[in-house]
């Protein structure tokens, strides 16, 4: 099966190539996404001309790179760089400019996060991208899965991000909430060696099947649960450990709580928040409610 | 595994179905005409625009009009699952998965918002995945969905998704497609690349100069014999083999010498278990773009050599983007089903840096059991199909 070896965030809190759970416990309160000191990890000559997503994901790329030749690169994105395709569409809707620069066409393009991260790397392996809601990384997941299973080491990512203009409509949409900005990437490979935690499922199914699915797999001894959402509107995930609480809200953020559970697991705390952890605990159920109908399951164990 | 194709759905500039699409690439009718349906366009432009309004579509798709207001891409690819569904109906037996392709998504109703800065509630419609997610709630289809979007190889790295799913015994069955409507969005957006022929597009020509977009919506089942014996649907065609390769070259350009096609196309024959001598055919990409073409023709030559019979159907189309992959798909299972190749148009003088030559008369009556098509998209993104009796 597949198995985690690296991961990388940029979210909200100052996560880039450190542990999500440090800065839980030093409870440092962000509410702004905290980019990493870019120049220092990508060159200056690429950076210039790179969006800021593709940044975000370049940037955990490079964290995630195993020693082993990467063989395919697979992304979850919701919408993209959204920054430019608002910033295409104000070019032929607000002027009346026949001559237009194709720099936010192109970086509009869903695909250009993995192709730039291609480009990059030098990588001319398998290259993908999925987009679905709330529930883009677990397309992208179970793709990866597949790939592993195929005998690639893979570069795995979650990517979104927000804007003003992104927000404003949200508010004119009544919406309860804001979306934030954040990415989290994986390497996965077949190898179990020195792995830090296996995928033993992904599933995509509707939430009235959720009950019954935890009723048949879910064993409170050594099971915990996790759940978060890229809406806020959502009571169901109250009752767990809420990974968007600490990941803002973004429609690929289930990476972020995958993340989270991959460092439950190789942590000794007992208890978070107002959740304690099975003392013999075995396996993490991340359950993402992508939408009022979807949600997204995700099974790790150490 | 034998993975086999059991439903086809196509609605493009040339038909509505399958069939219209068949008479016209066979009587060489091209859908390209000048673009009338969009309104607030900076000047005139050619591409293969279906001449039905969303109304008209609205009808065709419920069979009455509806009230919703719902994104063309959307309409165009309920249209074609439609025909691809045919009466399958969900079954707790078959394990049944969803896959969409598209780059737009509900572009088009972002464009009116962003223009009136009316009806906010549209851009619900915006994310790519909004067409599989109706598509999955029509056809009452409950586990595994996702979107591919990988620019113009879209379809065709859904296809192979789901042909590796089927493989992994992931799934019994799969429906997948692609759709994308012409927009304002990705005319402006290619308009821009200065790679939009105002004429109309001339692949493999030595005179070429660039592509002239289209829209289109193609679905297709996907069925391990588990599920064939179930649902006791008649096998179309099979997939054979999918090569997926990263050209690593340029955000937009294919390398000159096309590696990542190359590479695409060997892992394709690698997974089919072929030698390039066992493809009868060849569906090329074949945008017209000064760059595709003679990146892709090179690949094509190194790998296949000089006598192989290869063509592209984008004049007939236009470059349909992320459903190109799956209508030439369906094409090429047509050119199996009726051992046709159907020719390249506008093609007038051979390139100087090829060898090959593309097909350029209509050739009937030659074995075509293994067919290749190709896809390629921005972030060096290659994909290849084996089509299979």
């Amino acid at each position: 099966m597949a198995f985690i070896h690296k991961y990388s965030t940029i979210s909200q809190g100052n996560f880039y190539n450190k542990n999500i759970l440090d800065y839980y416990f030093n409870n440092i309160a962000s509410i702004e996404t905290i980019h990493p000191e870019y120049k220092k990890v990508i060159s200056g000559i690429n950076l210039r001309r790179m969006s800021a997503i593709v940044k975000m994901g370049l940037a955990n790329t490079l964290a995630c790179i195993p020693k082993q030749k990467v063989g395919a690169i697979v992304v979850g994105t919701g919408l993209g760089s959204i920054h430019h395709t608002e910033l295409f569409l104000s070019s032929f809707t607000d002027s009346e400019l026949s001559v237009l620069s194709p720099t936010p066409f192109i970086n509009s393009v869903h695909n250009t996060i993995s192709g730039e991260i291609a480009l990059h790397t030098k990588n001319k392996g398998y290259n993908s991208t999925y987009s679905q809601g709330g529930l883009s990384f677990e397309g992208a997941l179970t793709d990866a899965i597949l790939l592993t299973k195929e005998g690639h080491n893979v570069i795995l990512g979650g990517v979104d991000e927000s804007t003003p203009i992104l927000n404003d409509i949200m508010q004119k949409m009544d919406s309860q909430y804001k979306f934030t900005t954040g990415s989290t990437f994986f390497n996965l490979s077949s190898i179990k060696k020195d792995s830090l935690a296996e995928i033993i499922n992904c599933i995509i199914t509707k939430k009235q099947k959720l009950y019954s699915f935890i009723n048949e797999n879910f064993n409170p001894d050594e099971d915990f649960i996790i759940s978060g959402s890229s809406f806020c509107n959502n009571s169901e995930r109250a009752k767990h450990l809420d990974y968007s609480k600490f990941s803002g809200i973004y429609m690929s953020n289930s990476a972020f709580g995958i993340q989270l559970a991959v460092e439950l697991l190789n942590s000794n705390i007992t208890h978070i928040e107002n959740h304690n952890l099975p003392l013999n605990m075995k396996r993490i159920f991340i359950i993402n409610y992508a939408t009022n109908n979807d949600v997204g399951i995700t099974i790790l164990r150490k | 595994m034998e993975i086999s194709v059991t439903g086809l759905g196509v609605i493009s500039a040339i038909g509505l179905d399958l069939e219209q699409n068949h008479n016209a690439l066979r009587s060489l009718s091209s859908g390209i005409s000048k673009i009338n349906l969009i309104e607030g366009l900076s000047q005139d432009f050619l591409g293969g625009e279906i001449k039905l309004s969303n109304k008209e579509l609205a009808e065709i798709a419920f069979g009455k009009d509806v009230n919703e207001k719902l994104p063309r891409s959307l309409l165009l690819s309920l249209i074609a699952a439609k025909q691809a569904w045919g009466s399958n109906k969900p079954n707790s037996r078959i394990r049944t998965a969803m896959i969409g392709a598209t780059t737009i998504g509900g572009m088009d109703l972002t464009e009116q918002y962003f223009k009136t800065k009316e009806s906010v509630e549209s851009l619900h419609q915006h994310p790519c995945g909004i067409v599989t997610d109706y598509l999955a709630n029509y056809f009452q289809l409950e586990d595994f969905k996702t979107t591919v979007s990988t620019a113009c190889s879209s379809s065709a790295n859904a296809i192979m998704l789901g042909s590796r799913m089927i493989k992994n015994n992931l799934f019994d069955r799969v429906l997948i497609g692609g759709g994308d409507a012409l927009t304002k969005f990705t005319i402006n957006g290619f308009n821009s690349l200065r790679i939009y022929d105002n004429e109309p597009c001339k692949p493999f020509d030595n005179n070429r100069n660039g592509l002239n977009l289209g829209e289109a919506a193609g679905y297709i089942i996907l069925e391990n014999n588990k599920s064939i014996a179930i649902t006791k649907n008649n096998k179309i065609a099979s997939i054979l083999g999918w090569g997926n390769a990263n050209d690593s070259f340029h955000q937009t350009a294919s390398s000159p010498n096309g590696e990542g096609a190359q590479k695409a196309m060997q892992i394709a024959l690698e997974e089919a278990n072929l030698l390039p001598d066992d493809i009868d055919y060849i569906n090329a990409h074949g945008t017209a773009t000064p760059n595709n073409d003679l990146s892709e023709g090179r690949a094509i030559e190194t790998l296949f050599g000089e006598t192989t019979l290869f063509s592209s159907t984008k004049a007939y189309t236009g470059h349909t983007l992320a459903a190109a992959g799956i209508i030439e798909c369906i094409f090429s299972i047509l050119s199996i089903q009726n051992n046709t190749i159907f020719p390249v148009l506008n093609n007038n003088e051979k390139m100087t840096e090829l060898k090959i030559t593309p097909v350029k008369k209509i050739m009937q009556n030659v074995k075509i059991d293994t067919v290749l098509s190709n896809s390629f998209g921005f972030g060096g993104n290659n994909a290849s199909i084996i089509i299979g009796r």
